[in-house]
């Protein structure tokens, strides 16, 4: 039963967090990705 | 938001300590939601995790307003993308949790190699995707 409470709760965890942190915006994966910066330039 | 970025990032690593503490599991979300649909005799706990992994963002969303992510995308795409995902990270032994958060945390060789490669991978696709869109 005790491994059942723990597994829900760190899961629980683990996706409170990924929204809180904006992982689960696409825009925000794809901004830190984006390092030549919008529209392709390489410098600024 | 770089407040919020930081309380999100120490969820994610808290949760993935007491995974370890309490399951001595990975938190390789990829693999735990591979164990919950085809090794569930087993590994019946992962189906719980998955479970919580559902309940964590509906509980942010109670308390905080929905935060549903927005794809900019046609269902197609979206589906070509997902497959894409699931069998890199099949192929990858592990997806960027397993092997980003947890994997470079415990020092695997496997998993900065694998980190590397699908990060450059990811900057090299953004860039060729600004391109073509």
């Amino acid at each position: 039963m005790m491994i059942y409470l723990t597994a829900l709760a760190t899961g629980a965890m683990f996706g409170a967090g990924l929204v809180v942190s904006g992982m689960t915006d696409p825009a925000n994966i794809q901004g830190f990705l984006d390092v030549a910066g919008p529209g392709g330039r390489i410098w600024p | 938001m770089i407040a919020t970025s930081i309380f999100g990032g120490l969820l994610i690593g808290l949760a993935s300590v007491c995974l370890m503490l309490f399951q001595g599991r990975i938190a390789g979300i990829s693999s735990i939601v591979y164990r919950a649909i085809f090794q569930l005799k087993f590994e019946s706990w992962a189906l719980t995790f998955v479970i919580g992994l559902v309940l964590g963002p509906l509980l942010v969303a109670a308390l905080n307003g929905p935060a549903a992510p927005v794809f900019d995308l046609a269902w197609w795409q979206v589906a070509l993308g997902g497959l894409l995902v699931g069998f890199g990270s099949r192929l990858g032994s592990g997806c960027t949790s397993g092997h980003g958060v947890c994997g470079i945390s415990r020092g695997s060789a496997r998993s900065v190699v694998a980190t590397l490669t699908f990060m450059v991978t990811g900057v090299i696709t953004v860039f060729i995707m600004g391109m073509v869109l």
